[in-house]
């Protein structure tokens, strides 16, 4: 029963956790929103070099990052969930409930499925 | 000018509608293949699995659930004409698809190379049984998808690195990120066919 803890449960909630750091830390070192802070000075001279659509797309942008982030966390979630169903729960039916619910998150914030019905660019 | 430039990216706007519903078409072609070889593993396993270690298959998920955030993010990137973040999150999937599709090669197949020939290791085997075919099977034609979108997103990077995309047209980068967050989603259905429903019992047979 410890090793079944361990390995289904505390492990995954680890292994979660440390994609989320890893996921944070690696948006750290790449330029970008990770550096925002640093870059303020310099992206303020930069505005009027990029023209007026320039704040329109920065809002946009951290939006988009902001949904990236969400979508990473409700992942690493279900996907935690999945295993406690299965193995802890054993229930195979709530676990393709889970699997419909991951699939469904997927198809909706990273295929754009709605955008099948729609003339414009994904964003 | 104006009305030129008008028609031109109406035509574009045309043509790119077109794409996703050729797209999703053969999104939808490839639900057969992928939906036949589930339907295989509970057909020919049943409620048994083959006893496989737990660890490595977690963290291959958690790298390819990490690649598509990247993807998210690079696709995110061109829409808003962010060109470093673009290319440095595209650079950043590619690298976590290889170490997912690596994983499976070398440890969930464990490939190993001996006298300098690539030989089959440790666990399970194609030839062992119903559980050696249909892991071999849907494990297989899944890295396929992962190489193939690893190469994709390779051919995206270089042609973004020459400025090929903008933020009004990057069907391509849309394609490519559509097409891997696809490879994550059969995932999210093969991974616990695989390692987690049913019992574990010992294959070989």
């Amino acid at each position: 029963m410890e090793n079944l803890f361990l390995v289904f449960i505390a492990l995954p909630l680890v292994v979660g956790g440390a994609v989320l750091i890893g996921a944070w830390l690696l948006t750290r070192i790449m330029p970008g929103d990770g550096k925002a802070v640093a870059a303020e000075a310099s992206a303020k001279v930069a505005v009027a070099a990029r023209g007026p659509r320039y704040d329109e797309l920065a809002t946009e942008r951290k939006k988009g990052n902001r949904v990236g982030y969400m979508m990473l966390v409700v992942l690493v979630i279900l996907t935690v969930a999945e295993i406690v169903v299965a193995l802890a729960l054993n229930s195979v039916a709530l676990l393709f409930i889970v699997n419909i619910l991951e699939a469904a998150a997927i198809m909706v914030v990273f295929m754009h499925v709605k955008s099948v019905w729609s003339s414009k660019e994904a964003h | 000018m104006a009305a030129g430039t008008d028609t031109l990216h109406s035509a574009y706007q045309q043509q790119t509608r077109t794409n996703r519903l050729g797209f999703w078409l053969f999104f939808l072609s490839e639900v057969f293949i992928f939906g036949g070889l589930l339907v295989a593993r509970f057909f020919l396993w049943g409620g048994t699995r083959p006893d496989l270690p737990q660890i490595p298959p977690l963290i291959l998920t958690s790298a390819l659930l990490m690649s598509s955030y990247f993807m998210f993010r690079a696709e995110m990137a061109i829409a808003t004409d962010d060109r470093k973040t673009f290319t440095r999150s595209l650079l950043m999937t590619a690298l976590l698809g290889s170490v997912f599709f690596l994983g499976v090669v070398f440890v969930e197949w464990g490939f190993t190379v001996e006298n300098g020939q690539l030989v089959l290791g440790n666990h399970i085997k194609p030839t062992d049984g119903v559980y050696g075919a249909v892991f071999y099977g849907m494990t297989g034609l899944h890295a396929l998808h992962v190489i193939s979108g690893v190469i994709g997103i390779l051919l995206v990077w270089n042609l973004g690195r020459k400025g090929h995309f903008s933020a009004e047209r990057h069907w391509g980068v849309e394609a490519t990120a559509i097409y891997w967050h696809y490879v994550d989603l059969v995932w999210v259905f093969f991974y616990p066919a695989l390692y987690l429903i049913g019992t574990a019992v010992a294959h070989g047979h």
